[in-house]
């Protein structure tokens, strides 16, 4: 029914997927095994390949979210670390003294955003960049964009008000779009 | 007048919400005359879209 090649790729990628979401190999480890699980044990719940794989990455997207519930009743992500405060500190220095962009700092024209993503390097840096952020930042934010959270029910989860929520995303999207623009956009055209 | 700082923080929110009518028309204003947040406002656009695609489009981790 299920060709074993073809669910060991989509393992391996669930594996990383979780991994990123949990930043616990075990726990990714487990996650990935539970839904693996529960569609090896539905065999006929799903119709071809490309079906396969939205169905196991639709449960294991649960079981990642039932983890991050349980580790949210014992983590504190409103959390303020030296890292969070370095971020805040770039983003501070991007700026001229009347709020506007420095010359060097002002976000360049990234091209066709399409073609970046067709492009397996690019992958890896958004994963690396992905990997840079601190840990409470990121978990706000791959629950936002990632698991596809409504920011209420961010807050909710994670117990943290909502102008917090806006501001970690925030520092999130900033952080992410500016190692981004290092890593692999440096190249793009320099804007006045 | 919206300085980029705020304008920022404006483009992320409206990642998440719709903003009230009266942040959205300074915020065009401002972009208009722009291009750095024009940019930065494209930018975002394509985390999004690198984040809601990634189960379908990241490769095979080659460390796996």
């Amino acid at each position: 029914m299920i060709d074993p090649d073809h669910l060991a790729a989509i393992r391996n990628d669930m594996m990383r997927f979780a991994r990123l979401q949990l930043r616990d190999a075990a726990a990714a480890e487990d996650a990935v095994q539970e839904a693996l699980l529960a569609a090896l044990a539905k065999p006929d719940a799903f119709g071809g390949r490309a079906e396969l794989k939205t169905w196991i990455f639709a449960i294991l997207r649960n079981k990642i979210v039932d983890i991050i519930r349980q580790q949210a009743r014992t983590t504190n992500v409103s959390a303020f670390s030296a890292e969070e405060e370095a971020l805040d500190q770039t983003f501070e220095s991007l700026f001229k003294a009347n709020a506007h962009w420095t010359p060097e700092a002002r976000p360049r024209d990234w091209g066709d955003p399409q073609a970046a993503l067709r492009q397996q390097h690019f992958w890896q840096v958004f994963d690396a960049c992905l990997n840079l952020l601190p840990e409470n930042t990121a978990r706000v934010f791959m629950m936002r964009e990632f698991l596809e959270f409504e920011t209420t029910e961010v807050c909710k989860e994670l117990s943290i008000t909502a102008n917090n929520c806006n501001v970690i995303l925030h520092r999130a999207r900033h952080a992410l779009r500016r190692c981004l623009e290092r890593g692999w956009f440096a190249a793009g055209e320099q804007t006045c | 007048m919206l300085k980029c700082k705020e304008v920022t923080r404006l483009l992320s929110e409206s990642q998440d919400r719709e903003l009230p009518p009266a942040q959205r028309l300074p915020l065009r204003l401002h972009l208009i005359s722009c291009r750095g947040c024009r940019n930065y406002k494209a930018q975002l656009n394509l985390l999004r879209e690198a984040c809601r695609s990634y189960a379908e489009l990241a490769g095979p981790d080659p460390d796996a």
